[in-house]
């Protein structure tokens, strides 16, 4: 007996003075059951599982038990990255059930996408997060699930709100974010739960927190130092609702100070009440002390902020406006000759705001330090004759400070050829000697000329109605095509970013003659450069235009046709290329591409769109990237990454259009 | 193990105990420490240097060689296998019948296949455990390991409310 209990001691004794990798070893062999049972055997196992390097050696990239994955694209995905991030609905859960989760090597970034049971699995493992920085959780409610996404959604909210007060106990975690998917009705949700179930006891708050879509929250605060303190309080919070259309609907937001509280957080610089989002009580003390610098973000979306918030604004202090999605009973109350300090202006679509402003005073007097602007839509359009397209104009020629400027659409805002020809014989704009310039085209290099800090022009063209015109003033031009001489003293333009957009089918003897005329300025400081074409007469402007600007860094290309050999031979020019966009690409140039590819040194992302291919044509498409060897990734429309080509296991019809990065020699970025 | 046919050179292994074991040089190349030895100590193969491995009995080791000549030729496995997936189910037959051994002898094993440095064993044996602890309860691992249960009632409560999240 005596003998047998020696022995039996023994046994202990070895297995407790396994060297600890062999033990991690047998424990990486263990589903997540079987450590948690192991562990709870003895005090010595437990603070053995328990210690932050058992989380070293027990790697995440085995925790998918792969029998009962499905999709191959999934099994190469998990085997292949230390990120979860999980595509699915919660319909295929059932397919997960015996995941494992062990550990996250160092893992800084963690993208939970309706994943309870991943979740649960993190709850279990005791925040054990000593790399973790940011968190991302998505959750998705499908529609049509009522019954089963009801109780779905109450073990999530449990889940969740476990998770996150464990998660913030994580002295790294610096950014959480939350995405809630609800494809269900908001009653549905709201009738099964109530607020006090959501509600998250803060002890300690990360300074970044993103909530979107999340039908009911509360956030309680019990130590209300945490808002205060220089190296622990909120820097960001956004609370963002997407448009889903659910209508305007009213988010429970609570943030619950203790009375005892001054509620005037010192760290809070940021507050974001993104789209539907109304803050059921917040206090405008709050509000007040927020940074200058982003104390304008809070009111982009002014047309759904109670009325009250309208007064408590310091205009004077606004320095981004965003007026395009508002209603005119909002916007009127507005008082824009307070905005001096505006910086930033969006009226699109506001064409009694741009007709006040056009008709009372110059855009320059009211906004004199404007930088970015963004104007155009249809309801202006319609409104605008040629006296006011000619004020417009010469309105937004005098913001000398303007670094960027948007006009949508561009055609009936720009002027025409006699607002020209009146104008420029004014004695004003002698020096620029453009009295002679007939057609829209003249007015791009005329507006770099009159904004010399102009980095940034975006023309955006997405309901053309004036194709015939355009194309009778291209015949015009090309007649008077040699008074077009660019003869201003200035000769270089500090133009950094062009890009040019327009409804594809359209017209594209703008672009034509958009891109004429840039090519005949010097653009020396160009980096970025993005047209649209559907046309293949424009390739030999468009190579000559690479080869004037062989300095460009990002080039994008959209085309309905395929590219000509000319233009990947022209490719090979841009000797400092990092970013290659092809939109409308065709399989057949892949050869060439690819050379293009093995000749630019800096080149480390190429992005491809192929549009219309049939099954057939899909399939055998992807087989041939597959055969590039530069194919490092290939990113779906989902912004889902994969490494390797994705199997597309999607119905046929769903081959029509594949986008994807071809080539990133940084592997993945979104 | 001395009646190993000898294609190659050999080397004298000094177990913990006083043993003296000849053994196949391509047979004790998958030890990574023994390889190394030989590498860092200029022990020559076939001379009277003798290689002594104060951690491992006799038995022990004669049952390690026993092992290496019965998988001399497998291919071995590399550093990018820790990165499969990791499965228990896939223990050789005869490895099986090789590893129907007691608690001690397979405790011993193990910890010669680490202090020798030999993957493959080190890899068996460990799955070995592993399927020893598989779906088993608490009670049930302290019983097969003879584990004394050293926790408090209020730890033990504790531990099952952790514990309640794994609960389906």
């Amino acid at each position: 007996m005596a003998v047998a209990n020696a022995e039996l001691n023994m046994r202990h004794r070895l297995l407790l003075h396994f060297p600890l990798e062999v033990l991690y070893r047998i424990l990486n062999y263990l589903e997540l059951r079987d450590i948690l049972a192991f562990r709870n055997t003895c005090k010595s196992f437990y603070s053995i599982c328990q210690s932050p390097a058992a989380y070293e050696h027990l790697t995440i990239d085995r925790s998918i038990n792969f029998k009962n994955l499905t999709r191959k694209s999934d099994k190469s995905y998990f085997a292949n990255t230390r990120f979860i991030c999980w595509k699915g609905s919660p319909k295929k859960l059932h397919n997960f059930s015996d995941l494992k989760l062990q550990s996250f090597p160092k893992l800084t970034s963690l993208d939970l996408s309706h994943s309870p049971i991943y979740m649960k699995h993190l709850c279990k493992l005791d925040n054990k997060f000593g790399y973790l920085k940011s968190v991302k959780l998505c959750m998705s409610m499908p529609h049509g699930f009522s019954g089963y996404s009801v109780g779905l959604y109450n073990q999530l909210k449990l889940v969740l709100i476990h998770f996150l007060s464990q998660l913030l106990q994580t002295n790294t975690i610096e950014s959480v974010r939350l995405l809630f998917t609800l494809e269900t009705t908001i009653s549905d949700i709201s009738s099964t739960t109530s607020v006090s179930d959501l509600c998250l006891d803060l002890k300690r708050m990360p300074r970044k927190v993103i909530i979107e879509n999340f039908a009911l929250f509360c956030f309680k605060v019990t130590n209300p130092s945490i808002l205060y303190s220089q190296s622990h309080g909120i820097e960001e919070f956004v609370i963002r609702q997407s448009d889903s259309g659910y209508g305007i609907f009213t988010i429970p937001i609570t943030f619950s100070l203790p009375a005892e509280c001054d509620p005037s957080p010192q760290n809070i610089r940021s507050i974001y009440l993104e789209h539907n989002t109304i803050p059921k009580i917040i206090s405008i003390q709050d509000m007040n002390c927020i940074d200058e610098t982003n104390f304008h973000r809070q009111y982009k979306d002014l047309n759904y902020l109670p009325e009250p918030f309208l007064e408590w604004i310091d205009y004077g202090k606004l320095c981004f406006l965003d007026l395009s999605r508002m209603s005119s009973s909002v916007t009127t109350k507005i008082n824009l000759d307070l905005l001096y300090n505006l910086r930033d202006l969006n009226i699109f679509g506001q064409s009694s705001i741009l007709l006040h402003i056009l008709d009372q005073v110059h855009i320059r007097v009211l906004f004199p330090n404007l930088k970015e602007l963004n104007i155009g839509g249809i309801q202006c359009c319609q409104l605008f004759d040629r006296v006011r397209k000619q004020i417009l104009w010469l309105s937004i020629s005098q913001l000398t400070s303007l670094r960027a400027l948007t006009l949508t659409p561009c055609m009936t805002l720009l002027p025409s050829n006699s607002i020209f020809k009146d104008n420029f014989n004014s004695n004003a704009y002698q020096p620029l000697k453009l009295r002679k310039m007939e057609t829209y085209g003249i007015c791009v290099p005329y507006l770099f000329r009159s904004c010399p800090y102009l980095e940034r022009f975006t023309v955006t063209d997405k309901s053309l109605v004036r194709c015939q015109l355009c194309t009778e003033e291209y015949a015009n031009l090309k007649q008077t095509r040699k008074f077009l001489n660019p003869v201003s003293s200035i000769t270089e333009f500090p133009l950094t970013y062009f890009s040019l957009y327009y409804k594809q089918g359209v017209i594209d003897n703008f672009s034509t003659l958009l891109l004429e005329e840039i090519a005949s300025l010097q653009l020396t400081n160009l980096t970025h450069f993005s047209i649209q074409t559907n046309r293949n007469f424009l390739s030999n402007i468009l190579c000559r235009f690479i080869h004037d600007n062989s300095d460009l860094i990002t080039l994008r290309i959209d085309c309905s046709m395929h590219f000509t050999p000319l233009i990947f031979k022209s490719l090979k020019l841009l000797k400092y290329l990092e970013n290659l966009f092809l939109i409308g690409s065709n399989a057949s140039e892949l050869n060439l591409l690819e050379s293009v590819i093995a000749e630019q040194p800096l080149l480390s992302l190429v992005w491809l769109h192929f549009q219309g291919l049939t099954a057939k044509q899909g399939k055998e498409l992807q087989t041939r990237l597959l055969q590039l060897k530069q194919v490092r990734a290939v990113q779906d429309d989902n912004l889902t990454v994969h490494y390797g080509i994705r199997e597309y296991l999607l119905p046929d019809n769903m081959y029509s259009v594949i986008t994807g990065y071809l080539y990133s020699k940084s592997g993945i970025s979104k | 193990m001395t009646e190993a046919t000898l294609t190659s050179g050999q080397i004298k292994l000094e177990s913990s105990d006083g043993e003296t074991v000849t053994v196949p040089l391509n047979v004790i190349k998958l030890s990574a420490t023994i390889k190394t030895m030989i590498e860092d100590l200029g022990i020559e193969e076939d001379n009277d240097d003798v290689v002594p491995l104060p951690n491992v009995t006799h038995v022990i080791l004669n049952k390690v060689i026993f092992w290496c000549d019965h998988h001399k030729d497998d291919i071995q496995p590399s550093e990018d296998d820790d990165n499969k997936e990791k499965r228990v189910d896939d223990i050789d037959p005869w490895d099986k019948e090789f590893l129907k051994v007691d608690q001690g002898t397979l405790f011993e094993l193990i910890q010669a296949a680490n202090y020798l440095d030999i993957k493959g064993l080190l890899d068996v044996t460990c799955k070995t455990v592993a399927n020893m602890i598989r779906g088993k309860t608490p009670e049930e691992i302290r019983k097969t390991f003879n584990i004394k249960n050293d926790f408090t009632p209020e730890e033990e409560e504790q531990i099952r409310k952790e514990n309640a999240w794994c609960e389906e």
